[in-house]
């Protein structure tokens, strides 16, 4: 009898040491979430006392795209990162609002208000060829304002960051004037910007895959001007109320970046103003990026 | 009933539903105890011998002091027991009715030769298996062939697989790929035939529609169930293939089901196309042989059996006119009846008739080998080609067998009539049997190997990844509003026939409307391999210690493996843009394409995709089933599994490791006597993840979006589904050869911030994977109480509850850009809603298993089944991926998604009944009637999501629009049979399915709208919601349009399958 209690009690006991082991994951390689949903990044200048003054200094933060190419996925895959700022995006085209026109050339008035509408100004031909890419193409206006591609680990190292390295192009955009069609008052002057990418890392993990991103780029507004910014995003962009996030109450959650945002509840993410999304009125609102105090990644 | 014996059976017993898998074709037992009939002391040395026609040779043990014997490793079937002693008159008792998987007690009192006393034996044996809380029914050849099974036509109709036996079960009920259990959908379920799973690796569905012809004995087990059950989250369903015996014993037979005998169909309308599908039977049937018996008698046999068998119908299409009115302003509007349906006349002339097709060869051999009274071996093979389709053949849908509906598309191109579906499974199984130590150990081992080849195809032959033929063009579906005679100019006279007569109508598009009409290219075609080895030994052993205790210990193995190459055809299917898309009325868009994106715009498209994918689970179970005092059995046991699932890229993806299922269950016996338990039972049940997964997302299909401008000489609709079409749509010819990079349209602005601006998508990460992922489990209680009533009559009620733990589900946060698998609502998928699934059931039965002459079961369950979850598959569009279903995909996908779900039935009623009539020595007859009454289920109201397309977006909360009516079906079974000789038998059968040919709805079109739209804060509609679609909210921001609504929400799609009549002639021997 004994003997058959004891063979019970070792089936039991090897059935209880198999239980113990640990189960780990396994990584799902270097990750980044691009979508239409962009990144939203803040800005920090490197060196504010000596920068502060200049033209190209004003940079707060806005939105990015981070975009993960695979050449060769089934039998050597490399991975690229493609970065496309709001920066050189948005001057391709100007929008102001004229008020509308009767057919007889009056100004349009309904219920004694004027009846306004969108003027779509083009900036920059998008299609103009600026040159070459890296690989021998003809490069178009419209390519040229996203970086160049830079080759993205594959595994991320122990910190859970994956590197990007070598963009070999810079974002750039040359933008012309904007006069109003009727004052010919000059509603945005010609710009420039040029961003060019540094020590790119985006954190990916499990539990956040690919959705921290920290950098450095020196930006030029044109010759004369050149100034080094860090860079910290997270993503997805996530408009805030900085009043909500300085005077946090849990019905507020949701507009200081917290649970309810739409953000993974784990980062610990800070609101900062006027580098969000635009509003209605065509305003910006605060926009949630990792706590610069953190870095990346950044959690509670 | 009084019987003068000198002896007497003191009770069978049935001490224990110990039911196992891995060894269940010898799995049953008989035991007992053996006393003087003087002296009520145990005797100690009775010869105990087993004889059945089921059983190679005799089973021969001897009772142990204690008077004691257990006669292990016994197939099902009717048992003679022997009881000799020196001293003690010979005693035989018979017609010991031993189920599959069942442990039976027969107790004896042997009478000392000089005893002379008259005993009277006043009862019968009980019936109420008392030592198990397994529910369920256990279904064999006495019901099979009296009672009207295996409805023709369905999943497998025509091969009558044993699977559709499981709807015979209080709580079960037909789904789209099977039988649903529970609440539990179909692909939950164990299938297991002699021990080894035939469940479909990939999907989880049955893979091997076995004929019930070749099965001894099926065990449906519906919950309650031990540990030695495992890798199921839904019911069991075992069975036992026969063997040959000493005698030689076959049959031969066939069964038919003319189409001159189908009840009338009630025809589905579609009121948003003009098309309309009617399929009529042609005749469906199986022929089959099987024998048996001794090639060395007392030491080897074998089985055989072969059954071809094979369905054809006829699908008819053709074309309807809807009545027109036309308004004051020369607008027509459609004319509708007083029920609301659209007024409509079939226009002459545009009748066409289709085959479809489908046919089945089964085939099995057995052989059996016992080397010596302790130890035996057997080795089967067993396989169930199946083919449908071909050349202008349409197809029979192999997972679901459900037909072509309406075709909505050129029924001669190949979307439709070209598709060649090949679904062969083959198995081999060598099983060893064995006992040592005076049978006090028991070991039983299983090696398996099950392999299936899955294909759809293009019956041209022309092969995956071919720009030739019909492998080379490329499905087309046009979604802009249409009149009909633009795709099908040939019908006489149509242009004219449908025109409305308005001026401010364009002519046909109000008489003859159509979108969503296909043409070109079959789609999406596949060629896939799936294999799984399995290996699993378990042992038992019998104990007393405080009771009776039967422990039982095992270990199992299984290797799954999943190769799959699949393509589009002509790499692309392509998709117009309906009016008033964004995009652009008539852009056309590559909807589905293999491919990826090597930089901006730097598209790689792919001719076909491959991946092979695994997994490997490694178990045990050990547990007790320990009986106290005749009055209380503890069943106690644990189980414990790991799952590893390994990449198309050859590495681990993850790994559901230490899955530990306990399960407890009591049962009480107040009256010590058998006839009466009140029972509990907990159990955790886990579920074994199939590989289409796996083959999905590790790494995920590559596949990326392109727009194309149309236009003459661009994408032409005009000649889009031709080769010539396509190749202007697609190539650009300044490109490389084989380019399909043509007509690109920009869809992403310069002012956007993503750096390709006419691709999308095209990722190649593997889906990451929650760190803390949990296997997906749910767990049951039960309680019940079963008594007999009567001799043979049992009377039972039973409270079931059955809730998921963890799930596991793949998810996006980016509009469907990238995924992760993980569980909702926990781990860092907690913003996601938990998922639900709850299942209350109450049953009450009464059951009277066949004997003299009669049999009658009869059950009533209530239940309800709610909850965000539905299961392995979606109802609402069939959808078949386990564990990556669109349900959790998106938080925006989640709104108003809770609510009763889809196979949620309040009632439902199962009657069966049948009488056998003895004529004379030689001829017998039998009835048997069968009623099926169940309520409707739960109505939702379905749009469209921007992503997702289709029966995607919940416009309120589901379930929540009434219910389909009730359905009634009642079908009937007359057998007459003729003994030629002692063992030759001619039966003549006619199975009558749905007597009254009832054509109640069983499923009613939820789609409100076909454009994508948001859910309605709240989840509930303001009035009528037919009468103000414009409470609901289009992506866009705008109210929906009247004109955007689906005109065909909420009428018939489906009715019950019409009457059937299936003859059947069978000689046995």
């Amino acid at each position: 009898m004994s003997k058959r209690i004891a063979t019970a009690v070792a089936i039991i006991g090897a059935a209880g040491a198999i239980s113990g082991c640990a189960f780990e994951q396994p990584s799902p390689g270097c990750q980044v979430q691009d979508s239409d949903v962009p990144w939203q990044a803040v800005y920090i200048l490197k060196n504010p006392e000596a920068d502060g003054s200049k033209s190209c200094s004003k940079l707060k933060g806005e939105a990015i795209g981070a975009w993960k190419y695979v050449k060769d996925p089934l039998t050597n895959p490399t991975n690229q990162l493609v970065i496309r700022p709001e920066g050189t995006a948005s001057r391709f085209v100007y929008t102001y609002e004229v008020q509308a026109k009767n057919e007889d050339g009056t100004p349009k008035v309904k219920d004694g208000k004027p009846v306004m509408e969108e003027v779509e100004a083009e900036r920059a031909d998008p299609n103009e060829i600026k040159g070459q890419t890296a690989d021998g193409r003809p490069l178009t206006a419209k390519e040229a304002a996203s970086s160049g591609t830079a080759s993205l680990a594959m595994e991320p190292d122990s910190n859970g960051l994956c590197a990007a390295q070598g963009f070999d192009r810079q974002a750039s955009v040359i933008a012309t004037e904007v006069r109003h069609q009727e004052t010919n008052e000059v509603l945005v002057p010609a710009e420039t910007a040029i961003y060019t990418y540094k020590n790119v890392q985006v954190y990916s993990a499990a539990g956040a895959p690919g959705t921290q991103l920290s950098g450095e780029f020196t930006y030029s507004d044109g010759p004369g001007c050149e100034v080094e910014y860090k860079m910290l995003a997270l993503w997805p962009q996530t408009a805030c109320d900085p009043e909500a996030f300085a005077n946090p109450t849990e019905e507020n959650a949701a507009d200081r970046c917290a649970e309810g945002s739409g953000l993974n509840p784990d980062f610990d993410a800070v609101c900062v103003a006027g580098i969000g999304p635009l509003d209605d009125d065509g305003a910006r609102m605060g926009g949630c990026v990792p706590n610069p105090a953190k870095g990346v990644p950044s959690f509670k | 009933m009084q019987v003068r014996r000198m002896l007497r059976a003191t009770g069978v017993v049935v001490v224990a539903g110990l039911s196992y898998g891995t060894a269940a074709h010898a799995d049953s037992v008989i035991v007992g105890t053996v006393v003087s009939a003087e002296s009520k002391k145990p005797v100690s040395d009775v010869v105990v011998t087993a004889t059945s026609p089921n059983l190679q040779g005799e089973q021969v043990v001897v009772t142990d002091a204690q008077g004691q014997y257990r006669i292990p490793q016994l197939p099902p079937g009717i048992y003679t027991l022997r009881f000799d002693k020196e001293s003690f008159k010979p005693f035989s008792r018979a017609e010991v009715q031993l189920r599959l998987d069942r442990t039976i007690r027969v107790n004896v009192e042997l009478l000392p030769e000089s005893f002379t006393e008259v005993i009277e034996v006043t009862a019968r044996p009980p019936t109420v298996d008392i030592g198990s809380t397994s529910q369920g029914v256990n279904v064999d050849q006495d019901f099979i062939k009296r009672i009207a099974v295996n409805r023709p036509g369905g999943k497998a109709g025509a091969t009558r697989s044993f699977e559709s036996l499981a709807e015979l079960a209080p709580g079960a009920q037909n789904d789209a790929y099977g039988v649903s259990l529970n609440g539990t959908t179909s692909p939950e379920n164990g299938y297991v035939v002699d021990g080894l799973s035939t469940n479909d690796p990939a999907f989880g569905i049955n893979a091997s529609p076995l004929s019930v012809e070749f099965v001894q004995d099926v065990n449906i087990i519906t919950g309650g169930y031990m540990p030695e059950y495992g890798r199921s989250t839904g019911g069991v369903l075992n069975a036992v293939t026969k063997s040959g015996s000493n005698e030689f014993h076959g049959s031969v037979y066939g069964t038919v089901t003319p189409g001159f005998f189908e009840g009338r169909r009630e025809q589905v309308r579609s009121a948003a196309s003009v098309v309309t599908g009617r399929n009529t039977l042609e005749v469906m049937g199986d022929v089959g042989a099987t024998l048996g018996g001794p090639i060395l008698k007392d030491k080897l046999w074998f089985f055989a059996g072969v059954a071809p068998s094979y369905n054809r119908y006829t699908h008819t299409r053709a074309l309807n006119r809807y009545e027109t009115t036309v308004n004051d302003a020369g607008v027509a509007t459609v004319v509708r009846d007083d029920r609301g349906i659209i007024k409509s006349s079939e226009i002459p002339g545009s009748a066409s008739e289709h085959a479809v097709q489908g046919q089945s060869l089964q085939y099995m051999g057995k052989l059996t080998y016992l080397i010596n009274q302790d130890h035996n071996v057997s080795v089967a093979l067993a396989g169930t080609p199946s083919s449908s389709g071909g050349k202008g053949v349409l197809s029979i849908d192999p997972q679901t067998g459900l037909l072509p509906v309406t075709i909505n598309g050129d029924p001669n191109s190949a979307a439709y009539g070209h598709i060649q579906e090949l679904s062969n499974s083959t198995s081999v199984a060598l099983k060893y049997g064995g006992a040592f130590a005076d049978k006090k150990f028991l070991l039983d081992a299983n090696v398996g190997w099950f392999h299936q080849a899955v294909s759809t195809l293009p019956s041209d032959g022309s092969r995956l990844g071919s720009t030739e033929g019909q492998a080379g063009l490329a499905l087309v579906q046009y979604r802009v509003r249409r009149p009909i005679w633009y795709y099908e100019p040939n019908v006489p006279g149509i242009q004219a026939l449908c025109d409305e007569g308005a001026a401010g109508t364009p002519s046909g598009t109000v008489a003859c409307p159509t979108t969503g009409y296909y043409s070109g290219g079959a789609g999406q075609i596949s060629d896939g391999a799936l294999d799984r080895v399995q290996m699993n030994a378990k042992g038992t052993y019998m104990l007393q210690l405080l009771g009776n205790h039967v422990l039982k210990a095992g270990a199992d193995v299984e290797l799954l493996s999943y190769n799959l190459t699949k393509a589009y055809t002509g790499r692309v299917y392509l998709r117009e843009e309906p009016i008033g898309s964004p995009l652009g009325t008539g852009v056309w868009q590559d909807y589905r394409r293999y491919g990826y994106q090597v930089g901006p715009d730097q598209a790689e498209s792919e001719f076909f995709q491959q991946s092979s994918t695994r997994s490997t689970t490694v178990g045990g179970f050990i547990q007790d089933s320990w009986t106290i005092a005749n009055r209380v059995t503890l069943n106690v046991g644990l189980r414990y599994d790991t799952q590893a699932l390994y990449g198309a890229d050859n590495s681990l993806a993850f790994v559901l490791g230490n899955q530990l299922s306990p399960r407890l269950g009591v049962i009480v016996d107040p009256l010590a006597n058998g006839r009466m338990k009140v029972f509990a039972n907990y159990a955790r049940y886990y579920e074994q993840v199939p590989l289409n997964l796996l083959d999905r997302q590790f790494p995920g299909e590559r596949r990326y979006v392109a727009y194309r401008n149309n236009g003459p000489g661009k994408c032409d609709p005009e000649t889009i589904d031709t080769h010539e079409g396509q190749t202007a749509c697609l190539v650009d010819p300044a490109g490389p050869e084989g380019n399909q990079e043509g007509n690109l349209y920009e869809v992403h602005s310069p002012s956007e911030l993503n750096p390709s601006f006419t691709h999308a998508g095209g990722k190649v990460d593997r889906s990451p994977v929650d760190p803390n992922l949990q296997a997906q489990s749910s767990d049951e209680l039960l309680f019940g109480a079963e008594y007999e009533l009567l001799a043979n009559v049992r009377l039972g009620a039973s409270y079931t509850r059955r809730y998921m733990n963890s799930v596991i589900e793949d998810m996006s946060r980016d509009d469907g850009n990238t995924y992760f698998l993980g569980n909702p609502g926990e781990g860092f998928a907690k913003e996601f809603p938990k998922p639900v699934r709850n299942y209350d059931a109450v049953t009450v039965f009464l059951n009277r298993t066949f004997s003299d002459g009669w049999l009658a079961q009869a059950s009533y369950t209530w239940s309800r089944l709610e909850g965000n979850y539905p299961g392995l598959f979606r109802p609402e569009n069939s959808q078949l991926d386990p564990n990556i279903l669109s349900d959790f995909d998106l938080v925006s996908l989640l709104k108003n998604r809770s609510g009763l779900l889809p196979y949620d039935r309040t009632h439902a009623v199962k009657v069966f009944g049948a009488k056998e009539f003895n004529f004379s020595n030689n001829l017998s007859a039998s009835i048997g009637l069968s009623y099926r009454g169940n309520s409707g289920t739960p109505i939702s109201v379905i749009g469209a999501h921007p992503t997702y397309g289709p029966s995607e977006a919940f416009i309120i909360n589901r379930g929540s629009y009434g219910r389909t009516p009730w359905i009634h079906n009642i079908d009937s079974n007359i057998g007459v049979n003729y003994r030629i000789s002692k063992t030759n038998v001619v039966s003549l059968s006619v199975d009558v399915f749905n007597l009254f040919n009832f054509q109640g709805v069983t499923a009613v079109d939820q789609t409100f709208t076909n454009q994508a739209v948001l859910p309605i804060e709240g989840g509930k509609a303001e009035g009528e919601l037919t009468e103000n679609p414009g409470q609901v909210t289009k992506v866009n921001g705008k109210p929906l349009a009247e004109s955007e609504r689906n005109l065909n929400f909420n009428n018939p799609t489906q009715y019950q399958t019409p009457r059937q009549i299936r003859l059947g002639l069978k000689y046995t021997f």
